[in-house]
């Protein structure tokens, strides 16, 4: 199954659904999100037809700066649950470990197997998610492609930000050197990196939303914290819509009843019908925590935030600063931080802890966080394993089950039963 | 000197591996424990305390640990928790390790919160040999120095710095010696008394056991290992394997271990520091950087190492032994197979446990990849 086009062809159906017979209760802005979804599965078609330069691990808007068609292998399988067993067989035959974070292996079994494009290029980040940087490093050996590595440090400031930010220096250079097409571009980069710090102001914008209560949207336009989906003025026009619709909303006010507001870390086990059975016992979900807590509230590494380094730091530097900036990366002391902030600012009253498996760097902490919610803010936290796609080890009826075991215990004790 | 011999390969066992430490702070000196070989010990040496290396309980039970510990988790780490748990570390005054992988940088939370030792410490190391990447090293073990010379009370200088380096390059080309008398067709020493030597010069004040294996170096000359087999002849490949049973395992399975590839073997002393450098931090980050851990990009290299080592200490074939959920060496070992196959190297890999377990069926696996290997010597 060729990923790019059945995405085409489901976003297209999305877009359908929506202009046909929209739901009420959603964020009509939604549209938009999946109007730029859809223009970035056609120019990587283009981009895969014509033999442009392909990238994974670069961000965004470097890649763009640099003239990098980027492939997001992850998001495209998460969409088609139906090939995840192929690609677990794919991931068994290369002889890598399946035990470990399948947003990662299953997108890079599905470029194996040519159902996703293949790579001209590849930067692997060392950003703690070992898995990440050394399946990059695996997949290299298959397409016999160049390979540049980047040590990023642990602790975020601003020294650590500059060595990043030279070794980016040096990954344009060897890039440039090493594949066809590839030329960077300062001013563009500039440019797009403008576009995305007007895009992160409504991200911010949307976070102080979050705080109201009832929230003023549903568990499934609340789940996923909206990202900056393109460094474009589409993106902007995205972000700036959904943020004004939310404030509409909330101006008008919500007549659904809030009998409990769940923080939700991290990722979910996405065969799951968790947001209906959320939504149906009137949960809400302020905030899903994905390591980006800290630009979404602009607490740290905000683009073109001149405050946090006394200065203004220089294209690869920002580049740098994103990047550094998720919380999951660094010290499990910044994560859990991370996490009982967000608790409290959003007034969130209980946490849901999905204990992904292969992921030590967000699973690691459960415990910790756990015994520190309850002690610090006096919140009860939920921890359960398993995976996002594949529901043999935490079957979909038993996830719900357990699930509903506790919010009924929890809204029970605050009489909201 | 057999009794000698004898001793110095029981050092790091379970009931003498405190011995030293123990000794050291009664004399009023402070013992560090170090939790994996990316940590440059010569500083904690040159401040005057003991770099004492952290095993995990060799025993199965690690129920305390996995209250806290995720499942698909390493297993050593699982057991250097139960340790800590029990309270079999407490008498560590600090404890320093790196960011190894994703696993060592989150096992500071559970370090802190569950232990008592003071000072706990986690010095970066980059993933990639460079000079940036030496320049930023070189910075992370100055600060090191800084945190240290505080914790200890002690100045560091860059004389104190060489001396220390001087003590520990000895001890490196010491065992490289002794690891020279492994190409023999019948060593002076049995794969496992390999490891127990090189854990010993981990648990041993470094001029102690500097002392103790030069003065046995002229006994291993002439010495002649009592071991089973001589043929086949394997290259035994794995990491944070600290337990020489698991060597003596392969070896009463049918074979010879002439060389191993690992942290807490070979590669722990392999590399020399550059004694000449203007700038010890700088030169130490230069050799830590050649530790050819899988979670260093260099993978080339590694691959390069292993084959070198293949030919040198003649063997037959490379034996992988990862312990179960080390990702990096997981990831790895499609590249390391094809590089071995290119090269004609046979090469089996099984997943082992961090303490001894399904020895049955590690046996009757090693044992089918060794007859494989017999026969292909003897065609």
């Amino acid at each position: 199954m060729n990923l790019i086009d059945a995405s085409i062809e489901m976003t297209k159906g999305r877009l359908k659904k929506i202009g046909e017979n929209p739901d009420p209760r959603r964020l009509r802005s939604n549209r938009l999100g999946y109007e730029i979804e859809l223009k970035q599965f056609y120019e990587v078609q283009e981009a895969w037809r014509q033999g442009k330069p392909l990238s994974m691990g670069v961000g965004g808007t470097l890649a763009k700066a640099m003239g990098l068609q980027r492939v997001d292998y992850p998001l495209l399988v998460g969409s088609f649950p139906q090939e995840v067993p192929k690609y677990f067989q794919t991931v068994r035959n290369m002889g890598w470990p399946e035990h470990i974070c399948e947003f990662v292996t299953l997108g890079l079994a599905a470029a194996t197997v040519g159902d996703a494009p293949p790579l001209s290029l590849l930067l692997a980040e060392k950003e703690e998610c070992t898995v990440a940087t050394y399946a990059q490093m695996a997949l290299t050996e298959h397409f016999n492609v160049p390979l540049f590595a980047i040590d990023d440090p642990l602790d975020y400031n601003e020294e650590s930000i500059k060595y990043v930010a030279d070794q980016l220096g040096e990954f344009i250079e060897f890039a440039e050197r090493n594949v066809p097409g590839i030329k960077y571009d300062q001013d563009r980069h500039l440019e797009l990196l403008e576009w995305s710090r007007i895009g992160f102001s409504y991200i911010r914008r949307e976070w102080e939303l979050r705080k109201l209560v009832p929230l003023p949207m549903t568990v499934w336009d609340s789940f996923q914290m909206p990202m900056m989906p393109d460094a474009s003025a589409e993106g902007v026009k995205y972000l700036r819509t959904r943020v004004e619709e939310i404030e509409e909303r909330a101006a008008k006010g919500v007549d659904q009843e809030e009998k409990l507001r769940v923080l939700w870390i991290w990722v979910a086990p996405f065969y799951a019908n968790f947001l209906g059975l959320m939504d149906s016992k009137g949960v809400a979900i302020p905030h899903a925590v994905s390591g980006g807590t800290g630009w979404q509230n602009g607490r740290r590494g905000a683009i073109g935030d001149e405050k946090e380094f006394g200065r203004k730091l220089s294209p690869l530097e920002e580049e740098a600063r994103m990047q550094m900036s998720w919380s999951w990366r660094s010290r499990g002391r910044m994560w859990e931080d991370e996490i009982l902030f967000a608790c409290q600012d959003l007034k969130c009253e209980a946490i849901i802890y999905f204990q992904f498996t292969g992921c030590k760097l967000t699973s690691h902490p459960a415990r910790m966080v756990a015994d520190r919610a309850e002690k610090e803010l006096g919140v009860p936290t939920f921890i359960i394993s398993g995976r996002s796609m594949d529901p043999t080890s935490l079957p979909a009826p038993e996830f719900e089950s357990r699930l509903t075991e506790f919010l009924d215990m929890v809204m029970a004790q605050k009489g909201r039963g | 000197m057999e009794d000698k011999l004898k001793k110095l390969v029981s050092a790091g066992n379970k009931e003498n591996r405190t011995k030293w430490a123990h000794e050291w702070q009664g004399q009023g000196k402070k013992v560090v424990g170090v939790l994996d070989n990316m940590v440059p010990e010569e500083v904690i040496y040159a401040a005057g305390m003991l770099p004492w290396r952290i095993q995990g309980t060799w025993q199965e039970d690690v129920s305390r640990a996995m209250i806290y510990r995720m499942p698909q988790t390493s297993a050593f780490l699982n057991h250097v928790l139960q340790s800590v748990l029990e309270g079999e570390l407490d008498f560590l005054d600090g404890m320093v390790y790196s960011n190894r992988d994703e696993d060592f940088v989150r096992f500071r939370d559970y370090w802190e919160s569950l232990s008592k030792t003071r000072l706990v410490y986690l010095i970066e190391v980059p993933i990639m040999d460079s000079e940036l990447t030496r320049r930023r090293f070189a910075a992370k073990i100055r600060e090191f120095i800084g945190v240290i010379e505080e914790f200890g009370k002690a100045k560091i200088d860059d004389k104190s710095l060489r001396d220390a380096v001087a003590v520990y390059d000895k001890g490196r080309a010491l065992l490289r010696k002794m690891y020279e008398l492994r190409k023999r067709e019948l060593p002076p020493v049995s794969g496992g008394e390999a490891l127990a030597i090189t854990i010993a010069a981990t648990v041993m004040p470094r001029d102690e056991f500097n002392k103790e294996l030069e003065g046995l170096l002229p006994y291993l000359e002439k010495r002649k290992a009592n071991v089973s087999h001589t043929r086949p002849r394997v290259l035994l490949s794995s990491d944070l394997l600290d337990n020489p049973a698991y060597v003596d395992l392969v070896e009463e399975t049918g074979c010879l271990v002439a060389m191993d590839d690992m942290d807490t073997g070979s590669r722990y002393f392999w590399e020399m520091v550059d004694g000449g450098s203007e700038d010890p931090a700088y030169a130490l980050a230069k050799r830590y950087l050649k530790s050819r851990l899988p979670r260093m990009v260099d993978w080339q290299e590694q691959a390069e190492q292993l084959m070198q080592w293949t030919r040198e200490f003649h063997t037959d074939g490379v034996l992988d032994l990862t312990e179960t959920y080390d990702h990096t060496r997981e990831f790895r070992r499609p590249f390391l197979e094809h590089r071995l196959k290119e090269a004609g190297i046979p090469e089996a890999s099984f997943e082992r446990d961090y303490h001894l377990s399904n020895v049955g069926q590690l046996r009757t696996r090693i044992g089918a990849f060794l007859e494989m290997l017999e026969s292909k010597t003897a065609g």
